[in-house]
C-alpha cells in the first residue's frame, strides 16, 4: 500500500484461505481495491516444480490464471471506485437498546463478542460498579492493541475495559488486575496462523487481597479471581482490538484452548528463590503482572529424577523457536535447590546452555527461517553465529534472558510444566488501583 | 492507488520476497516465468530486512528504480 502512494503499481499475491483478511486489511487500511492475486495454500515445503505449477496454474479465488491477474493488476487503468477510499467510523453507541436476556445473550454471541459462553450482561449498574475498582477515570485511554503486526491499531478506554470485565464475571477489586492487562498492548488472541494467546501471572500483595489461587489447581478453573481475570484479558481483547473472527481478524489454524483464559499467581510464599516480578526489578512489595506471549506447547515433567538432565534437555530443544516459561510445584523448586540451583539464574542459564539443537535442525523451522534468519543475515547475533554454523554444529537455541521461570502449586506432586511463551513485559497493578 | 502502464515491456518490477518460509522460492520462480514468457520485463529480487517491519530503504529503492511491484507470499 505503501508503495501504491509513491506511485508503483502493486499487486500483493497470498494464499486463498487469506483472501478474506487479505481484503479485509485492505479495507480497513482505506484502499479496499488494492490489487491481490492468490495462489493455494500451502507454500511451505513445496518444491521449486510445485510452486512453478501454481504460478502457471490458477488463481483460486477467480478461477482464472494467475499470471493474468497478476499482469492485469499491474496494467489494467484504474477506474472512480479504485480511486475513492474509504474512512471509517470506529465509534461504536455506548448503549444497546434493551431487551430480554436471551435476546442479548444471542446478539452478543452474533457480533462475535463473546467466548461462546454466556456473559455477564453489561448493564450500566454493573459497569459503574466495576469502575468504582479504580481511580482512573472511565473516559482515561488504556491503551492500544491490534490482532497482529499489519493490522489497524484499536484504542480504548478505561470504561471499555470494565465492560469486558463485567461480561467475565469479574468483581471490581479485580479490576486493576485487568486494567493492567489492557495496559500491556499485548493481545490475548493474536492472528497468528500458530494459534497463540497469552498467560498472565500475578505477583505481590494483591494475590492474596483478591484471593487468588496459587496453589493446588492454580493454572485450571479453579478459583474465580484467577478465571475472571483471564477470561476478561481474552474477551477485551478481542473486543478492543476489532474483533477475533476466523477468517476475518483470526486466522489460528489450530486454535488454543488456553485462549478462554490463562491467569495464576505465583506461589511466592513456598518457592525457595526471587518472585518474578522481583527479577523484572520491581520490589518485591509491588503488585504486578506479567505477560506471556505464545502458549503454542505444553510440556510436562516430574522430578527432578536420576535422568533430569536428559529428559529437559529433550524438552528445552522440541520447543521450536519460542523460549520455555517453566512453572514448577513448590517440591520440584526445593529439589532442584537441593542440586545446587539455588537461584532462579542458576537453573535458566544451566536451561539456555542445554537448549540445542544441529544447525541443520534449528534452521530448518518455518518460523526460524521467516522471523530469525532476516536478523542473521543482516548480521544480527546471536543469529548470525547461528547461521554461519556447520550443518552438523550444535548451536544454542536461547539466551538465558529469554528464559523464564515462575514456582506455582499446591505440593501435592512434584510436577513441572514448560510452555513456549515469550515474555512480553511486566505491567504495575497498583498504578491502576 | 498508482497509475497503471499499459503494458510491462521494458520495465523493471521489484519481486518483494515478504520474508514467509518459501516465499523465496516462490519468487525466484516467478523471475523465470517472466524470462520464458516475458523477456522485455527486467525483474529484480529484494527483500526487507525483517518480517513484518516496514523497510523504508527498501521501499525508496523499489519507489527510485522500479515500474511495479509484486509482493508475496502472504501465508
Amino acid at each position: 500500500m505503501l508503495l501504491e502512494e509513491a506511485g508503483i503499481p502493486s499487486v500483493a499475491v497470498h494464499t486463498d484461505v487469506f483472501a478474506g483478511v487479505a481484503r479485509a486489511t485492505a479495507t480497513a487500511n482505506g484502499i479496499p481495491r488494492t490489487r491481490q492475486a492468490f495462489v493455494p495454500q500451502p507454500v511451505v515445503d513445496l518444491s521449486r516444480a510445485e510452486l512453478r505449477a501454481y504460478i502457471e496454474g490458477n488463481d483460486p479465488t477467480s478461477g482464472r490464471p494467475f499470471m493474468r491477474e497478476v499482469i492485469e493488476a499491474l496494467t489494467c487503468p484504474l477506474d472512480a471506485d479504485d480511486l475513492t477510499g474509504l474512512s471509517f467510523d470506529r465509534s461504536t453507541p455506548r448503549l444497546l437498546a434493551p431487551d430480554g436476556e436471551a435476546n442479548l445473550q444471542r446478539l452478543f454471541i452474533e457480533n462475535h463478542w463473546t467466548d461462546y459462553l454466556p456473559i455477564v450482561l453489561p448493564t450500566e449498574e454493573r459497569v459503574a460498579a466495576m469502575l468504582k475498582g479504580t481511580s482512573h477515570p472511565p473516559d482515561e485511554i488504556v491503551g492500544r492493541m491490534r490482532p497482529t503486526s499489519f493490522r489497524e491499531f484499536w484504542e480504548y478506554t478505561v470504561e471499555k475495559v470494565a465492560v469486558n470485565a463485567v461480561m467475565a464475571g469479574a468483581r471490581p477489586e479485580y479490576f486493576p488486575v485487568i486494567l493492567a492487562l489492557a495496559a500491556s498492548g499485548s493481545t490475548a488472541k493474536s492472528s497468528s496462523t500458530t494459534s497463540m494467546t497469552n498467560m498472565a501471572v500475578v505477583n505481590g500483595p494483591i494475590r492474596h487481597e483478591i484471593g487468588m489461587n496459587c496453589g493446588i489447581g492454580a493454572l485450571g478453573p479453579y478459583n474465580h479471581a484467577n478465571v475472571t481475570i483471564g477470561r476478561a484479558y481474552a474477551l477485551f481483547s478481542q473486543n478492543l482490538q476489532g474483533g477475533s473472527v476466523p477468517g476475518e481478524t483470526y486466522m489460528g489454524t489450530l486454535g488454543n484452548g488456553l485462549a478462554y483464559s490463562a491467569c495464576f499467581a505465583e506461589n511466592e510464599e513456598k518457592s525457595p528463590w526471587e518472585p518474578l516480578h522481583v527479577g523484572k526489578g520491581l520490589p518485591a512489595g509491588e503488585s504486578a503482572v506479567s505477560v506471556f506471549f505464545g502458549l503454542r506447547y505444553v510440556q510436562e515433567g516430574y522430578g527432578p529424577r536420576e535422568t533430569w538432565q536428559e529428559k529437559m534437555r529433550r524438552c528445552l530443544s522440541s520447543g521450536a523457536h519460542f523460549p520455555p516459561l517453566l512453572v514448577m510445584d513448590p517440591i520440584v523448586a526445593r529439589l532442584f535447590v537441593e542440586r545446587g540451583m539455588t537461584t532462579k539464574e542458576r537453573l535458566i542459564d544451566w536451561c539456555a546452555a542445554n537448549a540445542r539443537l544441529p544447525a541443520r535442525e534449528y534452521w530448518d523451522d518455518q518460523w526460524v527461517q521467516t522471523l530469525l534468519r532476516p536478523l542473521a543475515v543482516a548480521g544480527v547475533e546471536p543469529y548470525a553465529s547461528r547461521l554461519k554454523a556447520a550443518p552438523d554444529e550444535i548451536v544454542q537455541m536461547f539466551e538465558p534472558k529469554e528464559i523464564n521461570l515462575v514456582v506455582a502449586g499446591g505440593g501435592a506432586q512434584g510436577a513441572w510444566k514448560m510452555f513456549g511463551a515469550r515474555y512480553e513485559r511486566t505491567i504495575s497493578i497498583d498504578a491502576w488501583r | 492507488m498508482a497509475q497503471r502502464p499499459e503494458s510491462l515491456d521494458g520495465k523493471t518490477l521489484y519481486l518483494v520476497d515478504c520474508l514467509f518460509d518459501n516465499s523465496e522460492n516462490f519468487m525466484r520462480e516467478l523471475a523465470e516465468w517472466f524470462g520464458k514468457n516475458l523477456p522485455s520485463v527486467r525483474t529484480r529480487l529484494i527483500q526487507p530486512r525483517q518480517s513484518w517491519v516496514d523497510d523504508a530503504d527498501m521501499r525508496a529503492k523499489v519507489a527510485r528504480e522500479g515500474d511495479g511491484a509484486i509482493l508475496g507470499v502472504g501465508l
